[in-house]
């Protein structure tokens, strides 16, 4: 077990170093130079020079790569180019919205998407199974920035029970805070929960259909029975994969629509940072969600481990 | 159910492919005329589904956007097939050699990247338009199908037919090339289906915040961006673009899994 | 008084009739045989009797279990029958248990269940349990998950569940069809001895006509979903009413027509201290490697026109040979040698020369093709020689060799039994005329019927052929009837070799002597066909 973890922690330091080369790498080789395109078209060749040498881009890219990585490692993002501000504050303040947001929706995701892959996979076949999957292809198929237009001019402006943007700060109330993240993450977890419940519906009808569940029945268990104490913790692992793909995707993937709801989160950070040729918060920024994402499919890994005595022993 | 999602798939499809098809010798009016007087009207005789704020037919640019779509989304697939599925081939026959590791493991890596944000970089550093966001869109393409390929080849290596190709002399490219891809074919045209679907929507997303197809070619989430404003006071603005899109993705979703269902034996079996 | 009856039970999948009628009466402490061979319908009986036929199947007639209509109850009342009053045995161990739960728990949360003791008291019964079954130290197999114990000590396990409770009845399917013959040995006697101690009634549902004649009281014979002739074993063996019964034991107890061959000095296959080893998963991140030895050290040779079997169980290192044999598989020391060249480095005109048939006869076929271009594949390795050409005519001849029809050839695979689907693949391997085949557990899969005509077939084929041949497989029977020679194989070493004759009637190892006496012998019996 110990070992599977250390194999995994390794396995994961060594993705994170190939991924902020990569990051580092796109970003240099991307036309645009940050200084020049701060000052503007008409911007004299001297002072672009003085900015490029206050920024930090004049040295050669080799230390500026290790300035960055050994500065993030100690917590330090750097500076921001337009905002001159410590990027590591930025992206704390920025994250007390994404990370809440990408929880939020990840809870209504699963509390929709178990219950009904569990229903649909007990109804196979049947028309409550139909009707749930018919729902759920019309849950991927609906983009999340249009469902979010939709949810705001219903809600929003028509029955006025939400605003239509903006989000309250903490200070103010956990409720009011949520309040305003309740519509985004409605829009965020319809599709994720669509791709949940049919994850957990053919996860369990798999599982249903193997040998020890028969076995399971042969002792005397009912079909309800058979799916609470054997079926569901088997199936448990496909879909608990999904489940770290999908917060990772929530944490990132929120771009959108924290663009649609005026959000002050990661994702609107890094897009307004990739506009402005802001160059460290992007780096820094997408650093930080590739960290997110192997790091969640870290834990899931170990999860697994945990849930599946197969893995458990194997060296 | 299974049929009928086959029939459905099809029927949607092939709905937005003709309006994709017909766009290119006809549509109702001329969408680089701007008609200001016409603006915002809701669906009537003359323009079925409205005019937008400049007074196109909507019609018309639903019909153009179409085109879009699917050209970015089938050439975003196709980046993603012709490199990807090699690859996973290649991976699959030196199972657990190093060029099978580094195969595998450069493909775990781009899965981590968040993909919508890369997309967004990708397009934003190097440029807005349709070309970045097909290769944005393709290079997320490449691991699907290489992950998919792979594992398909590595079950049917197994197999005593292939063994007996080997004990025929054959090299391993050419067991892949004769033996290996005929038969996981149905997989990739099934995930290639749920791909071009993906395509759509990560497209429609792309060219919402402006980083995708450029203006004055329409584009659905150009035309959904141009809505947001407008939205609640001419709400047929986003709801038409909106349902243009469930329409090509729910029919592309249902149509994968109805050729999934069709081509795999193993379900066609249990339904007999 | 009978405990089971079942009286005229029928059964349809869609318009599909796979049960047409079936009666039968079972006594306390008597145990029933089904036999007959793939879909006759044995494993749909037993299914039927504890009501876990698959959804789509529609049943009628009766099934009494201690005077109680089984198919007029509902399942609430069923789950109380079933674990409790009748235990069930399926054939696949490895698959049989929950992966992630412990055997420990999966045996008591039967008796849970079923009664009103608490965890702590299931505990101990289930000690008892494993103990009865003979897993032992039990306190310690308790706690382990099935993937840590062996597929004979999971069909323990398994055993352990069905006789929990002290059912009146066990169902027991195909219970060591998977097993090795050693293991199956052990735990037929297990069975037995647990059916007599607590007085159990069995319906042991098998193929195998020697398991059947050793185990049971009764004996039911099925063939197309209905039960052909029904007697007391001893009355069985004396006096076979039905031609179908005389069928399936004359294939049964088939012996070879071995022609009479020439065997001459050159040797066709050398192998010369093999050894094969794979590398295993590492234990520590920076440890060295461990290997795993497949095969160890060994050497034997195939003369030109020699017929020489290989016989050992699962996990003896016989594939890995094999498969080193035909070249596709990496040799760590040693070398083999085709007609004195290296298989590795062998020439394709060399490699021509051994030709390899498999063991399933759905897996050996690419679906996508025709049967023509199946069977002249093996072209491939002499694709400029003046033997490739007239190569239509050749694929016409060799399907009529193996006893099929030359427009068999425009067909596709899925069109063939598993019989045909042989004979096929023995036509793959012959059609460039090699001098030595590989036959590997090649009729292992086959009903008795089909394995007789396909052994004879091989036999005569090689004579008209001239050819050598390996045959590998873990039947004893079969290698009895098929080979001069052969090599007994266990841990990748070959611990005996000589005339099979010899071998199998006075066997010098002791493993060889274990092996012999497990595998079930049919009794003698007069056959008037």
């Amino acid at each position: 077990m110990l070992r599977y973890i250390l194999k995994r922690a390794i396995s994961l330091i060594i993705s994170l170093c190939l991924a902020s080369i990569i990051i580092f790498a796109v970003v240099e080789i991307a036309p645009g130079d940050p200084a020049s395109f701060m000052l503007g078209i008409n911007a004299q060749e001297d002072t672009i020079a003085a900015l490029r040498a206050e920024l930090g881009l004049d040295q050669d890219k080799l230390s500026r790569y290790f300035t960055w990585v050994t500065g993030m490692i100690q917590g330090d993002f750097g500076t921001s180019y337009t905002y001159r501000s410590p990027v590591a504050e930025m992206v704390t303040e920025r994250i007390w919205v994404s990370l809440p947001l990408a929880l939020y929706a990840l809870l209504i995701s699963t509390l929709i998407a178990f219950p009904a892959g569990i229903y649909a996979a007990t109804q196979r076949g049947k028309s409550g199974d139909l009707v749930v999957m018919g729902a759920t292809q019309f849950g991927i198929a609906i983009p999340n920035f249009w469902f979010a237009m939709i949810l705001v001019v219903i809600f929003a402006l028509k029955l006025r029970w939400f605003s239509a943007g903006g989000f309250v700060e903490w200070e103010n109330g956990i409720f009011k805070s949520m309040k305003s993240l309740t519509l985004p993450a409605i829009a965020l977890a319809l599709p994720q929960a669509s791709i949940l419940s049919r994850v957990m519906r053919s996860a369990l009808i798999e599982t249903l259909s193997e040998d020890y569940i028969r076995t399971a029945r042969a002792k005397g268990f009912g079909k309800r029975a058979v799916i609470w104490r054997h079926a569901l913790r088997n199936a448990l692992i496909p879909v608990l994969t999904i489940i770290g793909l999908q917060f990772s995707f929530l944490m990132a993937g929120a771009i959108i629509i924290e663009q649609v709801f005026f959000l002050p989160g990661l994702g609107r950070l890094v897009f307004q940072a990739i506009t402005q040729r802001d160059l460290i918060v992007v780096e820094s920024v997408v650093m930080l969600l590739v960290f997110a994402v192997i790091t969640v499919n870290f834990i899931v890994d170990v999860t697994y481990a945990v849930a599946d005595p197969r893995l458990r022993r194997r060296v | 159910m299974r049929s009928g999602s086959l029939i459905f798939g099809v029927l949607l499809s092939a709905l937005v492919v003709i309006a994709a098809g017909l766009s290119f010798l006809w549509v109702p009016f001329d969408i680089t005329q701007l008609s200001i007087p016409d603006k915002l009207q809701t669906p009537n005789k003359l323009h079925w589904l409205g005019t937008d704020h400049f007074g196109r037919d909507i019609l018309s640019m639903v019909m153009i956007g179409a085109r879009t779509s699917l050209a970015v989304a089938l050439l975003a697939v196709g980046i993603g097939f012709f490199i990807g599925v090699p690859l996973g081939l290649v991976a699959a026959t030196r199972k657990n050699s190093i060029i099978d590791e580094v195969i595998m493991r450069t493909n775990d890596l781009i899965f981590a990247f968040p993909s919508l944000v890369i997309a967004i970089l990708i397009t934003a550093l190097f440029g807005a338009g349709a070309m970045n966001a097909i290769i944005a869109i393709g290079i997320f393409n490449i691991p699907v199908f290489a992950r998919v390929s792979r594992g398909a080849a590595l079950s049917l290596w197994q197999k005593e037919f292939i063994l007996a190709a080997r004990v025929s002399g054959k090299s391993d490219l050419r067991i892949s090339a004769e033996h290996i891809f005929p038969n996981i074919a149905n997989l990739l045209i099934v995930q290639g289906t749920i791909q071009f679907s993906l395509g759509i929507l990560a497209e429609a997303g792309l060219s919402y915040v402006g980083l995708g197809t450029q203006p004055p070619i329409p584009s659905w989430g150009r035309m959904l961006a141009d809505a947001q404003t407008m939205v609640s006071f001419a709400p047929h603005l986003a709801i038409i673009p909106g349902t243009a899109i469930i329409i090509t993705v729910l029919g592309l979703n249902l149509l994968g899994d109805g050729l999934r269902d069709l081509l795999d034996p193993r379900v066609r079996k249990s339904r007999e | 008084m009978s405990i089971l009856s079942v009286e005229n039970l029928r059964l349809k999948i869609g318009t599909e009739n796979i049960l047409g009628g079936i009666s039968f009466r079972l006594d306390q402490g008597r145990i029933l045989a089904i036999t007959g061979e793939s879909g006759s319908g044995k494993s749909m009986t037993a299914l039927s009797v504890i009501q876990l036929q698959p959804k789509n199947a529609k049943l009628e007639g009766e099934i009494f279990f201690d005077d109680q209509e089984i198919t007029k109850k509902d399942e609430f009342e069923l789950c109380k029958v079933r674990g409790a009053k009748i235990g069930m045995i399926f054939q696949e161990p490895m698959t049989a248990l929950n992966p992630v739960k412990t055997v420990g728990d999966q045996i008591s949360e039967t008796i849970i269940l079923h009664s009103t003791k608490n965890k702590k008291s299931a505990d101990k019964e289930t000690l008892k349990i494993l103990e009865r079954v003979g897993l032992s130290p039990a306190a310690e197999v308790k706690k382990r998950y099935p993937h840590e114990l062996s597929g004979g000590q999971r069909q323990r396990v398994v055993i352990g569940i069905a006789i929990a409770l002290k059912p009146s009845i066990i169902i027991a399917d195909e219970p060591t069809t998977a097993l090795d013959v050693t293991t199956q040995a052990q735990i037929l006697v297990l069975l037995k001895k647990l059916v007599t101690e607590d007085n159990i009634a069995m319906v042991l549902i098998t193929h195998d006509l020697a398991v059947v004649a050793d185990m049971a009281d009764e004996i039911a014979v099925m063939q197309n979903g209905v039960i052909v002739e029904i007697d007391e074993t001893d009355n069985l063996f004396q006096n076979m009413k039905h031609q179908y019964t005389r069928s399936l034991f004359a294939a049964s107890g088939h012996s070879v027509n071995l022609p009479v061959t020439e065997v001459n000095s050159d040797s066709l296959l050398t192998v010369n201290n093999v050894t094969c080893r794979y590398r295993l998963a590492r234990t520590k991140i920076f440890s060295k490697s461990d290997y795993f030895t497949a095969v160890s050290n060994v050497s034997f040779d195939i003369k030109n026109g020699e017929r020489v079997g290989l016989v050992g169980e699962s996990g003896c290192g016989k594939s890995t040979l094999t498969r080193a044999i035909l070249g596709l598989e990496p040799i760590y020391k040693g070398e083999i040698n085709v007609d004195n060249q290296n298989i590795l480095k062998a020439t394709s005109r060399t490699r021509k020369n051994i030709q390899v048939v498999f063991q399933d006869p759905y897996g050996s076929f690419n679906p996508r093709h025709k049967v023509s271009t199946l069977i002249k594949e093996p072209f491939y390795l002499i694709k400029d020689s003046p033997e490739s050409k007239n190569i239509e005519s050749k694929i016409d001849k060799v399907l009529e060799d193996v006893g099929l029809s030359a427009t068999d050839k425009n067909k596709y695979i899925h069109e063939f039994s598993g019989g045909q689907r042989q004979r096929i693949a023995i036509a793959r391997a012959l059609i460039i005329k090699p001098k030595l085949v590989i036959f590997d557990e090649a009729v292992s899969a086959l009903d008795v019927t089909v394995r007789a005509q396909i052994l004879d077939l091989i036999a005569e084929l090689a004579a008209e052929y001239g050819l050598s041949y390996l045959f590998i497989s873990h039947d004893l029977s079969v290698i009895r009837s098929i080979t001069d020679r052969c090599l007994v194989m266990k841990d990748g070493k070959i611990i005996e070799q000589g005339s099979t004759k010899k071998i199998l009637e006075q066997p010098q190892n002791s493993y060889t002597q274990t092996l012999i006496n497990a595998a079930p012998k049919l009794p003698n019996f007069q056959l008037e066909l």
